[in-house]
């Protein structure tokens, strides 16, 4: 029966062993790439999956801001964490997502006064979980 | 009762299932280039059911059930987070949606396969003619969400009545899917998806309620998936599909804007089709071979309804200039296609239902700016630009004799109902039919655009109404009426908040051609 089984292979694993719901994954980060006349990580986000924080480093001192797009499990975005405040700064943004949600970013090189995203400097992006 | 054609092997699942738990997977029938089991640096999958859980193309015994594995999905690789490996997934379908105590009636396995994407086609057999029924997956330990589906009334079995709804166009950035939310909230017994599924050109940049992860034109089969992907994630789209089966087709916008028989590569064909395909509750039958796709079928519900799903862009001729009569009404031009057309009018000569409904993508009825018989003031990628094939086949059910004829469409952005005729420019030619257009779900954005002059409507009588609002069509089919119920979003799309309401309702009785205001 196949139901049966079913329930006898999850029975197997839960007797064994006592795996997480999810595997225990570092916090990730991207660097933007070298284009438009920015370095080659000017630009710097990570995810903290405690507590989620997206931290937004601007990197390099080239006059140009550092900016963290991002979306969200439900099909929203993107949502953009801009850090003008120099190279050598960090923003902190607190996302405060539900268990279980996940979010997918990239971070990039942009002019903050005109909200510009220069998306050729973009990374690939990441998705990470809450 | 059950249908398992690919057993998963008790052994092979336990083992599947503690590998799972502890790093490693069994694949049964995986591919050569997949591991047999998860090796070491292969994680154990995140919650693989972000793309939610769709069925569709039902018949008395059986339906399509369909998921695609896509623990990160918006990804850029267009592989949605999934591993080089290919995956065993179970399926269930259950009488109640619990899954309780003797209600499993159908289980098997399907091999998600990284080369297709991991998406699950399934198509279980011996269920039980016109009942509701709720499936589910299970994938690495994860379970997902629960869908309803319904299969089609027995042969020959005359049903009280069919519930369905109709929709199309639904580009991601220019609006929310507060229409998807209403037709889930409906639960019809059928949903029809007529095309323009995604948007494949690039982003406007105006991000009018949300953007694209891949901003340039989609036309290669990873951009393609990942934009299947994005549309996928929104949770009004995936319950609209976990709320009732669906029959798709795809119009142009799942390939390029415009485009036919000639003007795209056989490499872009390809890629198109297959990610329209990974991404549809489409039978293996529709499953592309290179850059071919037969997506052109039909589906018997009881002897109430035949539902004729067509395919006008695969085949048709180029595009006619503007203007030009003499090209858009040459008998040898085609919108459909020689073996299309054939297949529809050798139809034609049974009439196993009360009622043929033609599930389509453009324009049907004419629509003349002028009402001059020879300007071709018209549209060239409708059916208006190929005038003789939509001569031929309206002339093909009324000389077959089919009782009751409604073409579904999609496309154009505004609700439109129009009357058929076999001569548009005489006005009081019979009626051998009903058009029922949707509007969109999103495309378009707030709508509200001008109304057509009531000039044009004197040189349009055959049309009864148009609305430009975001939305679908919602219908009652029985053996005596069709009843059509245009629904519109308020306050708009880009609202975060709307809901849905009934802005016309028409009537057709069965025997008695023409739209009816009810």
């Amino acid at each position: 029966m196949r139901r049966r089984v079913w329930l006898l292979a999850t029975a197997v694993v839960a007797g064994l062993l006592v795996p997480s719901a999810a595997p225990a994954v570092a916090d990730s980060s991207q660097c933007s790439i070298a284009a438009s006349g920015a370095a080659s990580c000017a630009a710097r986000a990570e995810f903290v999956s405690l507590g989620e924080h997206l931290l937004v480093e601007d990197r390099v001192a080239d006059g140009h801001s550092a900016v963290a797009r991002y979306w969200l499990k439900g099909g929203t975005g993107p949502f953009h964490v801009w850090n003008s405040g120099g190279a050598g700064t960090t923003v902190d943004h607190n996302l405060e997502l539900p268990e279980g949600s996940w979010i997918f970013y990239q971070v990039c090189v942009g002019e903050f006064g005109l909200r510009d995203v220069w998306t050729s400097t973009c990374s690939a992006g990441v998705t990470d979980y809450a | 009762m059950r249908k398992d054609p690919n057993p998963l092997n008790r052994r092979t699942f336990v083992l599947g299932g503690l590998a799972a738990a502890a790093g490693a997977v069994a694949l049964p029938g995986a591919s050569s280039s997949a591991p047999a089991r998860r090796g070491a640096g292969i994680q154990a999958l995140r919650f693989p059911f972000e793309l939610g859980v769709a069925s569709g193309d039902p018949t008395p015994d059986g339906v399509v059930l369909w998921t695609r594995l896509a623990p990160a999905p918006l990804n850029t690789g267009g592989h949605g987070g999934m591993p080089n490996a290919d995956v065993a997934v179970e399926w269930q379908v259950a009488t109640d949606a619990t899954f309780g105590t003797g209600a499993i009636v159908a289980s098997g396995t399907q091999i998600a396969r990284y080369a297709e994407a991991h998406s699950v086609h399934a198509e279980p057999t011996g269920l039980q003619p016109g009942r509701e029924y709720f499936y589910r997956f299970r994938a690495d330990g994860h379970l997902s969400p629960v869908g309803r589906t319904v299969t089609a009334p027995a042969a020959g079995s005359m049903p009280a009545q069919l519930r369905f709804a109709f929709a199309s166009c639904q580009h991601f950035e220019q609006g929310w899917y507060h229409a998807h939310s209403g037709i889930a909230a409906d639960r019809p017994d059928l949903v029809l998806f007529l095309g323009d599924y995604i948007y494949e050109n690039t982003s406007s940049g105006l991000e009018d309620v949300r953007g694209y992860v891949l901003s340039d034109e989609a036309d290669t089969l990873t951009e393609y998936r990942h934009r299947y992907a994005q549309y996928r994630t929104d949770p009004n789209l995936q319950a609209a599909h976990a709320a009732a089966p669906w029959l798709v087709v795809f119009d142009d916008h799942e390939l390029e804007n415009n485009w036919n028989s000639t003007n795209q590569s056989a490499a872009r064909r390809q890629a198109a089709f297959q990610a329209f395909y990974e991404n549809m509750p489409l039978r293996a039958a529709q499953r592309p071979v290179s850059s071919s796709m037969l997506l052109y079928r039909r589906l018997q519900w009881g002897t109430l309804a035949r539902f004729h799903l067509l395919d006008t862009r695969q085949y048709r001729a180029p595009q006619a200039l503007p203007l030009s009569c003499s090209v858009m009404r040459d008998p040898a031009r085609t919108i459909a296609g020689a073996a299309q057309e054939q297949w529809l009018l050798q139809a034609f000569e049974q009439h196993p239902a009360r009622w043929d409904l033609l599930g389509q993508q453009v324009f049907f009825a004419q629509r003349d700016d002028d009402g001059l018989r020879g300007t071709c003031d018209q549209s060239t990628d409708a059916w208006d630009g190929y005038a003789a094939t939509r001569d031929r086949i309206a002339a093909g059910w009324v000389q077959r004799g089919v009782p009751n004829m409604v073409v579904l469409t999609g496309d154009v952005h505004r609700h439109w109902a129009a009357d058929l005729r076999l001569d548009y420019y005489n006005h009081s030619s019979p009626i051998i039919g009903t058009e029922l257009v949707t509007t969109s779900i999103t495309s378009g954005g707030r709508g509200g655009g001008s109304a057509p002059s009531a000039g044009w409507l004197a040189n349009n009588p055959h049309i009864k109404y148009t609305q430009d609002q975001r939305g679908y069509v919602r219908a009652t089919l029985t053996p005596d009426l069709l009843t059509a119920e245009f629904m519109i979003v308020t306050p708009s799309v880009v609202a975060s908040t709307a809901t849905t309401a009934m802005d016309r309702r028409f009537a057709v009785q069965a025997g008695r051609p023409g739209l009816q205001p009810a």
